[in-house]
């Protein structure tokens, strides 16, 4: 018997994703009669090429399997139906988790696919599951999937260890991208590669040619020095070799220019896009280490790569064709020597891109940790933790000069092993061809050219040596590049207006519309009880309600989620349970861009970007005219910047606003948010910095949007909120009274004592 | 031991799953001691002695506990 303890929709798919699902349907039939260890082990090897699906193609496919499936749509179904999933994405060339587990009381298993550790098209009771198999799909970030495993609750036992070794497989993967991903990124600058190889190819010519001219000079000269052809050619042949040369070098700065500038542009176009959550966790002088530092070692890398695989390589091999000709027992033994130290940098230069990745991480630490404490100097030298401080970066530079020499031993190992090789090589030929020229099996001048294309082929030996080095060390470099650009963006994994989304009547003439909203800060956890994830909730079931044109305010102690919900509506994260609606539509129905464009934020700390007064006010509506912003300036009581220098509208602000006052940037923001033509204005602690006047001047700009757009406003002053249309008090992230300031009083403790605090009450 | 197995602990004992057969198994702190240890391949006297150790238990006592769970996982197929 099918039960639908997780009813499910059918809903309108493509025929050709029908289509699909009704393949993989099939495909993926044996797998049900499997067991799990075996289902593990043929979709670990699936997926492990493939890039991730987006979480509308996993959507889509999972509706139209249930759409295709009757057996599919019910919970005894989830087997089947997760497996036919993860078939039908292997199909599209794309990869999803997929994952079982258990939950208990009462006992039941369940299967379902995830993408990066969200479990897609799964309700909430999803969490509730522990986790026991969980295949992991190629761009999933260990350290993002991770935090519900808990490796000290759980074991693997036997040499089955799937999810640790893709794990590693994963972190492997990290710190060891091939040369072929590094030269991808020259993709666009195939007709420069070209010419390169070819200027290449016949600078090695050139260089080739030269110790077979030489010794026709030596066997000439015999008689006596002449200015012969031979002579004249030479001279020509080196001339013409030089300029060849700087020109294969000048086409590759411009191709290493050229990746850098794209790897830079990548970066930075991801960066701009990430997830709110990312900024939450990660470093910023990190990130910005590696779009300076680790994108300009790419370009070290290429041109090392390609020196030494174009002329490089036809010098070495000429040079050895050369010498074969001349005396093939003589090339043999300096062929061993070569070929063994060869073997010797090849192995070291795996350990110097792992090493080089460990000490770029480092560096990039550093410039987090200075990043962060430049950003904080003034309360650094307040607080007196100035040395403290000091020695914790000076530290992080120890560290990172350990690891520097670590790398510098690798390195510098490799040039004597190069060289060592090149001198044995030397004295081989010397020694040894000496003896041949007196036992008469090589001429006089087959020794001079034999040495000679033994040491045309040591720049380019050297070179191919360091090539090893420097790829290495860039390979680090690009590791972390690509660690950035794997990670998912804001928007990547958003449901499309594609898939139903809900529109509620009843709230059609709202701005904004809470509907049971619960979200945490931390992600939630499988296999973890109701009563331990309610406490990670930040808001807990909140429902609340702004007609358009109306002002409501959030108020309640600190902590109680206030900001929680204005960043909320700016979905900055994503909730875990509920809806939120503006103007009455599912806000997943929108893009981000265009929610955004719906509202206008002014943030608690009311940041100011470094520039002018007039790149601070343009930031929300570029079109504004200076007449506009004189306006707002004067709303706002800041038209005494503009007095302060005669540059006006352009008078710089200084780094993040510093010749501003907290009350002065809180007045920019509210004066650029007054420019917007945005709908919908949020308004977090407006007020905190401002003197009584101020306050009262803001109040009146606010009050002046009455009717005209619906304002959000978080306040710990009641003063500037108590003739809001309506007040939510928030206390541990539920609403526990909403109302005018009157009715709150009569019925609401909390907000009574509020109030009382602040004398009005 | 043959099968292969993803123990997850909760409360005093833990859930075991076959992955072999996709079966889950309930087993408390003495069951979990003792999967452990055969995973670990110690032989039977040393589960003896860790049973007989971590619940101050007697030799005897321990030896015949022993033995029945053995012969419960050899029952179910665990072993």
């Amino acid at each position: 018997m099918n039960i639908p303890l997780f009813p499910e929709r059918i809903e309108q798919v493509p025929r050709r994703i029908k289509l699909l699902t009704r393949m993989a349907l099939f495909l993926s039939a044996p797998l049900n009669r499997v067991s799990p260890q075996t289902i593990e082990q043929v979709l670990t090897h699936l997926t492990k090429r493939l890039p991730a699906a987006t979480e509308e193609q996993v959507l889509d496919i999972r509706a139209a399997t249930c759409a295709v499936s009757r057996r599919c749509r019910s919970q005894d179904g989830c087997i089947r139906r997760s497996l036919a999933v993860a078939t039908a994405t292997c199909l599209i060339r794309r990869s999803v988790s997929w994952c079982t587990g258990y939950a208990q009381d009462p006992f039941r298993a369940h299967a379902w696919v995830e993408l990066n550790g969200k479990p897609v098209g799964e309700p909430k009771e999803i969490y509730m599951y522990t986790k026991t198999i969980d295949v992991l799909h190629s761009s999933t970030v260990p350290s993002e999937v991770q935090p519900h495993v808990e490796c000290s609750k759980e074991q693997n036992f036997e040499s089955d260890k799937p999810n640790v070794s893709i794990r590693e497989d994963e972190s492997k993967k990290k710190s060891s991208l091939n040369i072929r991903a590094l030269f991808a990124l020259a993709k666009g600058h195939n007709k420069e590669f070209v010419a390169v190889f070819i200027l290449g190819v016949i600078s090695a010519l050139l260089t080739l040619v030269q110790p077979n001219l030489m010794a026709d000079i030596v066997e000439q000269s015999s008689s006596g020095f002449t200015l012969n052809a031979n002579v004249w050619l030479l001279i020509a042949v080196l001339v013409f070799s030089t300029i060849f040369t700087a020109l294969q070098y000048y086409l590759l700065q411009k191709i290493g220019e050229g990746v850098v500038f794209e790897a830079r542009q990548s970066l930075i176009g991801h960066i701009f896009h990430l997830p709110i959550r990312e900024f939450d966790s990660r470093s910023i002088g990190d990130m910005l280490s590696r779009i300076s530092g680790d994108s300009s070692r790419l370009r070290t890398a290429l041109i090392q790569g390609v020196v030494s695989l174009s002329s490089g390589i036809f010098v070495v091999l000429g040079a050895a064709i050369g010498m074969a000709i001349r005396d093939l027992f003589l090339f043999l033994l300096t062929l061993a020597t070569v070929s063994l130290a060869l073997l010797c940098t090849m192995l070291m230069s795996t350990i110097i891109q792992r090493a080089s990745f460990k000490a770029q991480k480092e560096l990039g630490l550093l410039s987090g940790l200075v990043e962060r404490d430049l950003h904080a100097i003034r309360t650094i030298r307040a607080a007196n933790a100035t040395a403290k401080e000091e020695a914790k970066a000076k530290e992080q530079v120890a560290r990172i000069r350990r690891f520097g020499i670590r790398l510098a031993k690798i390195q510098a190992f490799m040039t004597p092993v190069s060289n060592m090789s090149l001198q044995v090589c030397g004295l081989i030929v010397l020694g040894l061809g000496g003896y041949r020229v007196n036992r008469g099996y090589m001429s006089v001048s087959d020794l001079i050219a034999f040495a000679l294309l033994l040491y045309t082929m040591i720049g380019p030996f050297g070179q191919i040596f360091n090539a090893f080095s420097e790829v290495g060390d860039s390979l680090g470099s690009f590791s972390r590049i690509r660690e950035l650009l794997d990670l998912a963006l804001e928007g990547e994994h958003d449901v499309s207006s594609k898939v139903s989304l809900g529109r509620m009547e009843s709230i059609k003439n709202t701005a904004i519309h809470f509907n049971e909203v619960s979200f945490g800060y931390i992600k939630p956890k499988f296999g973890v009880d109701a009563v331990q994830r309610d406490e990670t909730m930040v808001l807990r079931s909140v429902t609340l309600s702004a007609a358009k044109g109306q002002r409501i305010a959030i108020v309640g102690p600190s902590g109680a989620g206030k900001s929680t919900i204005l960043q909320l509506i700016e979905r900055f994260y994503e909730l875990n349970s509920g809806e939120i609606y503006v103007d009455g539509d599912d806000y997943r129905s929108l893009s981000r861009e265009e929610l955004r464009a719906l509202i206008t934020y002014v943030e608690q700390d009311a940041p100011v970007i470094s520039g002018t007064l007039r790149e601070n006010l343009l930031l929300g509506n570029p079109s504004s005219t200076d007449l506009e912003c004189h306006k707002v300036l004067k709303e706002v009581n800041l038209t005494h910047l503009l007095d302060r220098s005669a540059m006006g509208l352009d008078t710089q602000v200084g780094e993040n606003g510093a010749s501003l006052s907290g009350g002065e940037r809180q007045r920019l923001a509210m004066a650029r948010s007054l420019l917007s033509p945005a709908k919908i204005v949020l308004l977090d602690e407006l007020t905190s910095n401002l003197d009584g006047i101020n306050e009262a001047g803001m109040k009146k700009a606010v009050d002046k949007m009455k009717g005209v757009k619906t304002v959000i406003v978080v306040a710990h002053r009641l003063s500037t909120i108590i003739d809001s249309d309506a007040i939510y008090v928030l206390e541990h992230g539920r609403v526990v009274g909403v109302g005018t300031h009157q009715e709150l009083l009569d019925t609401v403790p909390l907000y009574r004592e509020l109030a009382k605090e602040q004398f009005l009450a | 031991m043959k099968r292969k197995f993803q123990i997850t602990a909760q409360g005093d004992g833990a859930m075991v799953f076959d992955k072999s057969r996709g079966i889950y198994f309930q087993v408390n702190e003495v069951g979990l001691i003792l999967i452990k240890g055969i995973v670990d391949g110690k032989s039977n006297e040393q589960l003896i002695t860790e049973i007989e150790n971590t619940f101050s238990i007697d030799h005897t006592q321990a030896k015949a506990d022993v033995s029945s769970y053995l012969e419960q996982l050899h029952e179910i197929g665990l072993v």
